[in-house]
């Protein structure tokens, strides 16, 4: 059970990662990106798709990462140009029918069939007592907590990072005080496709690699977000991490094996019934 | 030309849009060639499903797990199949949707605490949570190899396109119908304002919850309709992606309509195959999906709602002249209590916006109650209402005690109260509004009566159409219409121009000898408190500092003090 979940770490940190994704996001342009996984699946096929035309990895790892990059900007464009003083509810919306163009997008350039997704982090790190740590799992766990540090450190201590503080509350506001709102939000759209297409070369060639599967991580990095409550970096981590542990040792119990990946809904559920069971109305007065 | 009755014109509104879709579907059984009518049946299915979300979406929320819902009646049917239980296929498709019901009702209960985004995540959680379970578990009958029978006169294709068409009219009929009662008006109000549905008497948990089993219910119906066409039935027909695509097609095409539900249903079957014959892939269909909701979004409105919009702006409603003032008489001053108050206290964390405010309210009389901005006016009127349970002391109102009681049920106790914001529900017509705010049965002539009270628009208007000044009025037409004993007005003249503030004044001093109501008037503009109440209650700094007359209130310097800081004048 403890390799179990310790195994699960590898996906617990991607869901942490990705779940950073959604916090910044929400925090900083006010939408729950329902298109961020997605996204990064953008990167992770353009990388297996040049690959088997003969790139180096190296070069064909870049190519996805500055794919996605692309992506994400261009629909951050859209959402700022034409939504910018929309709610959360509404941009958030607006990230579904992204996911939904946005993977069909991609059965169109990449085609149905399940890919093979070349990786470097396959191996295994080292083994102790039995329990053998693999690098994808070191990786994206100290790489979750490093991007949590790292987005701490630039939105507390940098005045870019308060300048994007203010930006997230009132766009117009920000601008009239000569902040560029749109081309942050863009930039901010940028930098996380970025990070979540670095995730997704980590952790998809130890996934079920089809796209559906892949954007739905969606789900998993959601619940981690809400541990979080959208707006704690490092409980977003914790959350994660604990979800793919969880889901790690659940797959070692034979019984519940083919339900592990309920646990994300259960644990959505859970907390956010806990978190929000005072918002007994929809607005303060 | 001969003139249509606008009130039959009226009544049969609910059957038009049902009646036009039976048209198509009459239409297309006969003109649909076989190849075309395994799609055409699908798109029916669709259609169904889509009805249901629009009827979560009248209510304001979200639904990313229809298909899960769809899979709930279809496992049904293919159960009831395998049984070859009674009642054929169409019984049993009836069973799914009732048995997919009680999903709807338990993915309803945490939307009563969440919102938006967290209601979504929750369904979307949901929906790959039941895509897990439903691959696990396979649907019956399908290691057997047993079909689903359909009874011998759907058996062609043709006659079970008739069937589903059939369905689809008899549930957007339904749907129709339900729109229009006080179930249907309370998921749009619901929608608008969670706090104006409960302080007109109406359940929010009960709205919240009849729309999704209700939702449920269409979702069930459309996957027992698609076991029987298709016979065997997969996990892939129920996959999240699906649920996801069809919520983008039911905002693009608008869901709550009929013809939006018909609509949307025709694109998600017929695009892609377009797509297939145009020798494109069929992909590009949720792109262009995708785009379409985005560009809906952008324009605020579905296609459906843009064309209702479009059609209703060619007919504009009539704006009654505005009110005179008309130095009517003088309000009665009420003896026996109605309202009694005692040691209400509120405090938010070390704050004290209430204490120890004990009030009385007599029967058949307008009383007024006054302070500076947060004086805690509001505050009481929350703690009067039910709206902050934490709050301390009693009240009852004729005899009866109602602390304790929730929103909904003080309202049905007969203590009806407005709000300072502006919380009349846009996605209503008037009557629409106050048939609902009523929360009893009125005939039409109470209906006319009221507005012609108070002057507030005509009927038919709609309420998105309406500036703030008529939508303060309707709400106060609406809270007199409920027959209440008391009416707690929250600065009604908010919007209104000063002579129609005083000509609403007058009408206020009737209420009590024509409506048999008490009102409890709450406002910043002296000049109506003074034409309209009997006697007035001056809180400031959550206490009541001083009570009595109107004139003679106002006189008193501590009331000056409280109103304008240390100078020594009197309010006259």
């Amino acid at each position: 059970m403890l390799e179990g979940a310790i195994a699960g770490l590898a996906g617990g940190g991607a869901y942490a990662a990705l779940g950073l994704c959604l916090t910044l996001m929400f925090r900083l342009v006010r939408v729950v990106n329902f298109a961020q996984v997605a996204i990064g699946v953008i990167g992770v096929y353009t990388m297996a798709l040049t690959v088997d035309h003969g790139w180096p990895y190296g070069l064909a790892a870049l190519a996805g990462l500055v794919t996605a990059t692309v992506v994400a900007a261009a629909l951050g464009w859209v959402m700022g140009r034409w939504f910018g003083e929309a709610g959360a509810d509404q941009r958030s919306a607006i990230s579904i029918a992204f996911l939904v163009s946005l993977l069909a997008a991609s059965y169109l350039a990449y085609g149905t069939d399940p890919r093979r997704i070349p990786g470097k982090f396959g191996g295994s790190l080292f083994t102790v007592n039995g329990i053998t740590i693999t690098q994808a799992a070191a990786v994206c766990t100290v790489g979750s907590i490093a991007v949590a540090a790292g987005a701490w450190l630039f939105l507390d201590k940098t005045v870019l990072g308060l300048r994007l503080r203010a930006l997230s509350e009132r766009p117009t506001t920000a601008e009239l005080h000569a902040i560029p709102s749109r081309w942050l939000g863009v930039g901010m759209w940028a930098v996380t496709g970025l990070l979540a297409a670095a995730v997704l070369l980590v952790v998809a060639p130890q996934q079920t690699s089809d796209q559906t599967s892949l954007s739905l991580m969606i789900i998993p990095a959601g619940a981690a977000a809400l541990v979080g409550g959208f707006r704690s970096l490092g409980r977003t981590v914790a959350g994660g991490l604990g979800l793919g542990a969880l889901q790690g040792a659940l797959a070692h119990v034979s019984q519940l094996q083919q339900y592990r990946d309920t646990v994300p809904f259960v644990a959505i559920l859970a907390i956010l019934i806990w978190s929000q069971r005072r918002e007994v109305w929809d607005a303060a007065r | 030309m001969p003139r249509v009755d606008p009130n039959l014109v009226k009544r049969t509104a609910m059957f038009r849009q049902p009646l036009a879709a039976l048209l198509v579907v009459v239409v297309a059984a006969v003109a649909v060639p076989q190849y075309w009518l395994f799609l055409a049946t699908s798109a029916l299915v669709s259609a169904v499903a889509l009805l249901g979300l629009g009827i979560v979406g009248r209510a304001g929320m979200n639904s990313l797990c229809q298909l899960s819902f769809a899979a709930v009646g279809a496992w049904t049917v293919a159960q009831l199949n395998v049984w070859s239980a009674p009642g054929t296929l169409i019984l049993w498709t009836v069973v799914g949707g009732v048995v997919a019901m009680p999903f709807g009702v338990l993915i309803g209960l945490p939307a009563l605490r969440l919102r938006g985004v967290h209601l979504a995540v929750v369904t979307l959680g949901f929906a790959a949570a039941a895509d897990v379970v439903v691959s696990a578990i396979n649907f019956p009958g399908v290691d057997s190899y047993q079909q689903v029978m359909r009874p011998e006169f759907i058996a062609t294709d043709r006659m079970y396109f008739v069937y589903a068409g059939l369905l689809f009219v008899v549930l957007s009929l339904a749907v129709e119908w339900v729109g229009r009662t006080r179930i249907g008006a309370s998921w749009r109000a619901v929608r608008f304002s969670e706090r104006a549905t409960a302080a007109a008497g109406t359940s929010v948990a009960g709205a919240k919850l009849s729309a999704f089993a209700l939702s449920a219910f269409a979702a069930g119906l459309a996957g027992g309709l698609l076991a029987g066409q298709v016979g065997m039935i997969t996990a892939q027909n129920f996959g999240t992606i699906g649920s996801l695509a069809l919520f983008v097609v039911a905002v693009m095409a608008g869901g709550e309509f009929v013809f939006g539900a018909l609509f949307g249903g025709f694109l998600i079957m017929f695009i892609p195959e377009f797509f297939r014959r145009a020798g494109i892939s069929q992909d590009w269909a949720n792109v262009l999906f995708g785009v379409g909701a985005v560009q809906a979004l952008s324009q605020g409105t579905s296609i459906s709602e843009g064309f209702a919009k479009r059609l209703r702006a060619r007919r504009p409603a009539a704006v009654p002249p505005a009110r005179e003032p008309i130095g009517g008489g003088r309000p009665p001053l009420g003896a026996k209590p109605l309202l009694e108050a005692k040691g209400v206290g509120v405090r938010y964390g070390q704050v004290t916006a209430l204490q120890e405010v004990d009030l009385v309210v007599p029967e058949g009389t307008v009383m007024g109650l006054i302070g500076p901005n947060g004086a805690g006016k509001s505050t009481l009127v929350d703690a009067l209402s039910g709206f902050l349970p934490s709050a301390v002391g009693s009240v009852t109102l004729d005899g009866r005690r109602l602390d304790g009681l929730p929103v909904h049920r003080r309202a049905g106790a007969g203590l009806r109260r407005t709000f300072q914001q502006d919380r009349v529900p846009t996605g209503l017509a008037v009557d629409a509004y106050l048939r609902f705010a009523a929360h009893r049965l009125v005939t039409r002539d109470e209906l006319e009566e009221i507005r012609g009270f108070l002057g507030c628009p005509p009927g038919d208007a709609h309420v998105a159409d309406l500036d703030v000044g008529s939508r303060r009025l309707l709400e106060v037409a609406a809270a007199i219409l409920a027959k209440p004993k008391l009416i707690i007005l929250d600065e009604p003249a908010a919007g209104l121009a000063h002579a129609e503030s005083l000509a609403l004044a007058d009408r206020l001093v009737e209420v009590p000898a024509r409506y048999g109501a008490s009102v409890l008037l709450i406002e910043h503009d002296l000049d109506m408190v003074r034409h309209a109440c009997a006697r007035i209650v001056v809180l400031d700094f959550g206490a009541v500092i001083a009570a009595g007359p109107p004139a003679e209130v106002l006189a008193r310097p501590e009331v000056a003090r409280a109103y304008l800081g240390g100078e020594e004048a009197a309010l006259t």
